[in-house]
């Protein structure tokens, strides 16, 4: 992403300008946080990123292309999962397999793998409505990862969950990125989750958005979770938070 | 206290029970002439025999199937225009907001006009009868299925849209796999509810005097005095509405099955 501006119309005639020049990388199979402010603009970033906004200025290049609109090679997990009410979660996962006219035998072999993948095996024929948000995300990503994305855009995806269920997830999304090492950038809002997460950290300001820092996580892979505790963990939280709060 | 799910619910029937009983004790009791109240057996017996022809009771023995037959054929003809262009221009509405722009004041001016208020000129239009007829159940089926298609189509919610168009959805796509059912609901109830509408205006038309039809006969039994017939049609008129809305409601179910649970 390089020097992207971008301003919606705000309620009181005037221009809310978001985001301010922001530029960004992301290497391939590289994980990235975007942390920031409520309200400063990640969203937007995510979307214009994802392909749903243009920006006023600046653009976006992937492979080498520019972004104009949604694929699924940047697949994106919303924070509120999106799933189909109407579809179970077989039928969900299946959407884009379906969409692009795979053979049912196929979409049949990859749908269980990537529903087991995310840990929902047996619950193939219940509606989103009948799962917790944490069951929900899963699906998501399962939907996601089915379609074997060059790029996962994540929303807050934790950001809802309860306190065990977002460790969990967290420890899930770590498995896999061990086992798959996708191209993924996050956002939240939560600094030791992106600590965990991510091998690089983009820090933003409030409105309008800017990139403050862009951070090198020292931890080496695998991460087991207890490495929140640690002494080097800690120092990198409090300078995280001590930019996020100047 | 539990309730049957899916069977019939016993509690229902106390209500109609009841006041069936009232009616037989009312009209057997000699208090009430029968020319304002046939007993309900006596309704019964008319009803049999409007539909077998055997006991000869009324001018109308036998004829219900014909008279059935025509006042459903016009419901149908009606409904399915009704259903086409409210299916079709409530979509466009929904999902584009230059023909909402263009067609929604049209369309409100229009449903200002009471369906009755269309009587006289559809009848300068089309004469007596059938066509007057058929007209008025389309014009009056219309709004509610535009009205509930379009807002359906209006309300799919952005976070939908967005999956599927990231999941790989193009235009056509993303309005059959997305679009439609998240809509289906909305549009099932302005079916259901221009279906009924559609029987309400079936009597209206027929009363300006169609040769056969259940409103037709209906009008006819009361300048013939025959008041059991009144009664027989208006329940067949509620059977043919309950059956045809049960009918609707299966084929909604299985263009778009209702999830479990």
């Amino acid at each position: 992403m390089e020097n992207v501006f971008k301003s919606y119309a705000s309620p009181d005639d005037g221009r809310l300008k978001v985001l301010a020049d922001i530029s960004m990388r992301i290497g391939a199979g590289e994980i990235v946080a975007l942390i920031g402010p409520s309200g400063c603009g990640k969203s937007t970033i995510l979307n214009i990123a994802a392909g749903f906004e243009r920006p006023d200025d600046g653009g976006v290049t992937f492979k080498g292309a520019p972004v104009t609109s949604p694929s699924s090679e940047r697949g994106v997990v919303f924070q509120s999962a999106g799933l189909f009410p109407w579809l179970t979660v077989k039928q969900n996962v299946a959407y884009g397999l379906k969409l692009k006219k795979t053979k049912p035998d196929q979409i049949e072999e990859k749908s269980e793998k990537s529903i087991s993948l995310v840990g929902l095996k047996g619950f193939e024929s219940y509606y989103p409505d009948q799962l917790s948000g944490g069951m929900q995300l899963r699906v998501s990503l399962a939907r996601v990862l089915i379609m074997e994305p060059d790029m996962l855009l994540m929303d807050e995806p934790f950001a809802a969950l309860d306190a065990q269920t977002r460790i969990s997830m967290q420890q899930q999304l770590l498995a896999i990125s061990f086992e798959l090492k996708p191209t993924v950038l996050f956002i939240t809002h939560d600094v030791e989750e992106a600590l965990l997460l991510a091998d690089k950290i983009y820090v933003m300001s409030k409105l309008p958005g800017r990139i403050i820092s862009e951070i090198k996580v020292p931890f080496k892979r695998p991460r087991p979770i207890n490495i929140i505790g640690s002494v080097e963990f800690s120092r990198a939280k409090r300078e995280v938070l001590s930019l996020l709060f100047n | 206290m539990k309730r049957l799910r899916g069977k019939i619910d016993p509690v229902g029937f106390g209500l109609p029970a009841l006041l069936l009983a009232v009616w037989y004790l009312t009209a057997k009791g000699g208090g009430i002439p029968p020319y304002l109240l046939p007993a309900p057996d006596k309704i019964v017996r008319v009803m049999v025999d409007f539909a077998d022809g055997v006991s000869k009771l009324t001018p109308y023995s036998g004829r219900m199937l014909e008279n059935l037959l025509a006042s459903l054929l016009r419901v149908a003809i009606g409904f399915a225009i009704a259903s086409t262009l409210g299916l079709l221009l409530g979509f466009l509405t929904g999902r584009f907001s230059i023909v909402k722009r263009i067609l929604d004041p049209a369309v409100h001016a229009l449903r200002t006009v009471p369906g009755i208020g269309w009587l006289p000129i559809a009848i300068v239009w089309f004469g007596v009868g059938e066509r007057t007829t058929v007209f008025l159940i389309a014009l009056a089926a219309f709004f509610p299925i535009y009205i509930n298609t379009a807002h359906g189509a209006a309300e799919v919610p952005e976070l939908l849209l967005r999956a599927g168009r990231m999941l790989g959805a193009g235009p056509i796509s993303l309005f059959s796999t997305v679009i439609l059912p998240a809509a289906f609901p909305s549009v099932v109830v302005g079916l259901r509810l221009g279906l009924g509408v559609s029987w309400a205006y079936l009597v209206l038309g027929e009363l300006t005097g169609v040769s056969s039809g259940l409103g037709a006969v209906m009008m006819d039994s009361r300048m013939m005095g025959q008041v059991e017939m009144i009664i027989v049609s208006m329940i067949c008129i509620a059977v043919l509405g309950i059956l045809s809305d049960r009918l609707l409601l299966k084929v909604c179910r299985i263009i778009l099955p209702e999830k479990g649970s």
